[in-house]
């Protein structure tokens, strides 16, 4: 019995502490992993590799545009590359979207129900761009769980989010966040159905203007077997841009 | 007659003149190397042409383009033919000089200008000719001086002034034979003149109000009846007034569209075309649109024509597409089922049927297509 006590005595000596070493909350984990990604501006140069569940590859090369300011959520998308998609212009802005066909010659205005699709093809959607981009993912999102673990090594936040909005495509995210960097490592996100979706891993993390940037992120479909790796070429968390670049006018003047 | 010629020379020189007065740089963009092309193989099966060869037809098309701070320019040269021969042919398709400032376009030399909200069938879209062998495809380049001016973020007011009247065709056949229509006389009196407001994002909604004052693309015959009957009087292309509309916006996900146009001629009855539709895209890639046309032509009969389109994107790299028209005026349908197969980054394949069934629109100039054919092409991108 005695030997019983020290040994309960022992376990409580080691595990309170241990309870009281986590001095965060999920959603303070959440503000801080946004406050690492999110910019009221954001440039970056991507190059977006399209990867089919057979082995195929494409490769496009992207210039991409954020302003998250307040309810104002604005994203302008450019072509850069191949020469068959060049020129190509995507502008979102809130709800509303627009695409810029150089063959078209003219900006159409896209239906809000291909936000929820795939974005130009890839494993990505404008919803994912977007969280990913400058939106971040506590303004619509909700934590539901949160605990302390280890991935490979590493010692990872774990957070399990829902979407606040109904029309949302996942019914669940779950995120590995790191401790020290406070940049998603990995990020499943699960379908309407309860099943896992999408896989999203981050990898070379840099300090880029004093923030940790990952440099490759790849985005899995775990049920097509596809998948697409955005190398990020350059990131700038000040661009000189004005507020009209995001508009339609200069959707088709170009930049 | 030349001296009517030269003045209209004089106003396109003082348009090219006009962004100097602007205060614009106009340092001339030179030595610009080949921007980007792209050089086709094509072979066509027609099914009127039962026993012979498809015709295998290259195409390279080189653009080169220059931008620099205020001033660029344009060319797009097609050298094409017949793969079995070796004399090329040789055409421009777009060259313009672009002159830019912090609010305003100009654009001037031969150019596309592509107006209206709807899915191929745009009624406001009157400053180029239509390809009378295929009238959904890419319409033909004119002279033309355009202006946008950026009243702001939102809106844009445009203005379009074409000296010349490039037809659709020149050329119509009936029964009696072909006959070439009346040119529209080269005179400073028959310049043609657009203007155009739109703005985007208003709301909700984008939309745009256009005027222009122009010549038809296609001729038009003159009755004089007879005690022997109605025989053609002349053909010719008439002078007409448009004014147009166009409106889009987006409903529970879905994007919706109208677009009409009011046609005024000089001489014979006023006619329209009015469309309305909507597109859908599902999560899983598939794209939908529908589209009504409606129409009174200018042998004011009137018709309905049922639009549809789908595309599908198959692993994410090549797309399957789908596109069919029913005219329940005449009971003449097409349907176009197309493949296109990604073989790289820069390179394509397309695979495309044509089938149609009697007579897409009730008035025969407007181009209709006949015969059903069969394309397969490779395309590679530089």
């Amino acid at each position: 019995m005695k030997k019983l006590l020290i040994f309960v005595a022992i376990i409580a000596m080691i595990a309170v502490p241990r309870v009281y070493a986590v001095p965060v909350s999920g959603e303070a984990v959440l503000d801080k992993m946004d406050a690492t990604m999110k910019a009221e501006r954001k440039y970056m140069e991507e190059e977006m590799v399209l990867v089919t569940a057979s082995g195929a590859e494409r490769s496009r090369a992207v210039a991409v545009w954020n302003k998250n300011v307040g309810e104002e959520e604005m994203m302008l998308v450019r072509f850069l590359g191949p020469a068959n998609v060049k020129g190509t212009g995507f502008l979102m802005k809130n709800d509303e979207m627009w695409l810029y066909l150089p063959a078209l010659g003219k900006v159409k205005r896209i239906a809000g129900s291909a936000k929820q699709g795939s974005f130009m093809g890839s494993d990505l959607s404008y919803e994912d761009m977007e969280a990913l981009g400058s939106a971040g993912f506590s303004a619509t999102h909700q934590v539901k769980a949160f605990k302390e673990t280890k991935s490979e090594g590493t010692a990872v936040y774990q957070l399990d989010l829902v979407p606040l909005d109904p029309e949302s495509s996942y019914s669940k995210l779950e995120i590995l966040v790191h401790q020290e960097l406070y940049l998603p490592l990995q990020i499943i996100y699960y379908g309407r159905d309860g099943l896992a979706m999408k896989k999203l891993t981050t990898f070379e993390h840099q300090q880029v203007d004093g923030r940790w940037v990952a440099r490759r992120l790849q985005m899995e479909d775990l049920k097509k077997g596809s998948k697409t790796v955005l190398k990020v070429n350059k990131v700038d968390f000040n661009p000189a841009v004005d507020d009209s670049v995001f508009s339609t006018r200069y959707l088709e003047r170009g930049i | 007659m030349k001296i009517k010629v030269g003045k209209r020379w004089i106003t396109l020189v003082i348009s090219l003149l006009l962004p100097v007065g602007m205060g614009l740089k106009t340092t001339p963009a030179v030595a610009a190397g080949i921007s980007g092309g792209e050089f086709s193989l094509t072979a066509e099966y027609r099914g009127e042409m039962k026993n012979s060869h498809p015709r295998p037809v290259y195409n390279l098309a080189l653009e080169t383009q220059q931008a620099e701070t205020g001033v660029g320019f344009y060319i797009d040269l097609n050298f094409g033919g017949d793969l079995r021969q070796l004399q090329p042919q040789i055409e421009i398709g777009e060259a313009y000089l672009d002159f830019s400032g912090e609010n305003h376009e100009l654009r001037i030399g031969r150019q596309r200008r592509a107006w209206g909200a709807a899915l191929e069938i745009n009624p406001t879209d009157n400053l180029n000719p239509p390809n009378p062998a295929d009238p959904f495809g890419e319409k033909e380049p004119v002279i033309m001086v355009a202006g946008d001016y950026y009243l702001s973020n939102t809106y844009t007011l445009t203005g379009v002034i074409i000296p010349f009247h490039q037809p659709a065709v020149h050329k119509i056949l009936l029964p009696t034979g072909l006959f070439e229509a009346d040119p529209v006389v080269d005179d400073w009196t028959n310049t043609q003149y657009a203007v155009r407001i739109s703005g985007k994002g208003v709301y909700g909604w984008d939309y745009a109000l256009c005027y222009l004052r122009g010549f038809e693309a296609l001729p038009f015959i003159k009755i004089k009846k007879t005690s022997t009957g109605p025989v053609p009087e002349r053909i010719y292309f008439r002078e007409y007034q448009v004014v147009g509309l166009d409106l889009a916006t987006g409903l529970g996900g879905a994007g919706l569209w109208t677009e009409a146009a009011y046609f005024f001629p000089r001489e014979g009855d006023q006619y329209y075309t009015a469309v309305a539709g909507g597109d859908y895209k599902f999560g899983t890639g598939l794209y939908l649109v529908g589209q009504l046309v409606f129409k009174k032509d200018r042998m004011q009969n009137k018709e309905l024509l049922l639009q549809q389109a789908l595309e599908l994107p198959i692993a994410a790299i090549h797309s399957l597409r789908f596109g069919s028209l029913y005219n329940t005026e005449t009971g003449g349908f097409m349907l176009r089922p197309e493949a296109e197969i990604s073989v790289g980054d820069d390179a394509s394949l397309t695979l495309a049927y044509r089938y149609v069934e009697g007579d897409l629109f009730t008035e025969m100039s407007e181009g209709n297509i006949k015969g059903n054919s069969f394309n397969v092409g490779l395309s590679y991108y530089f």
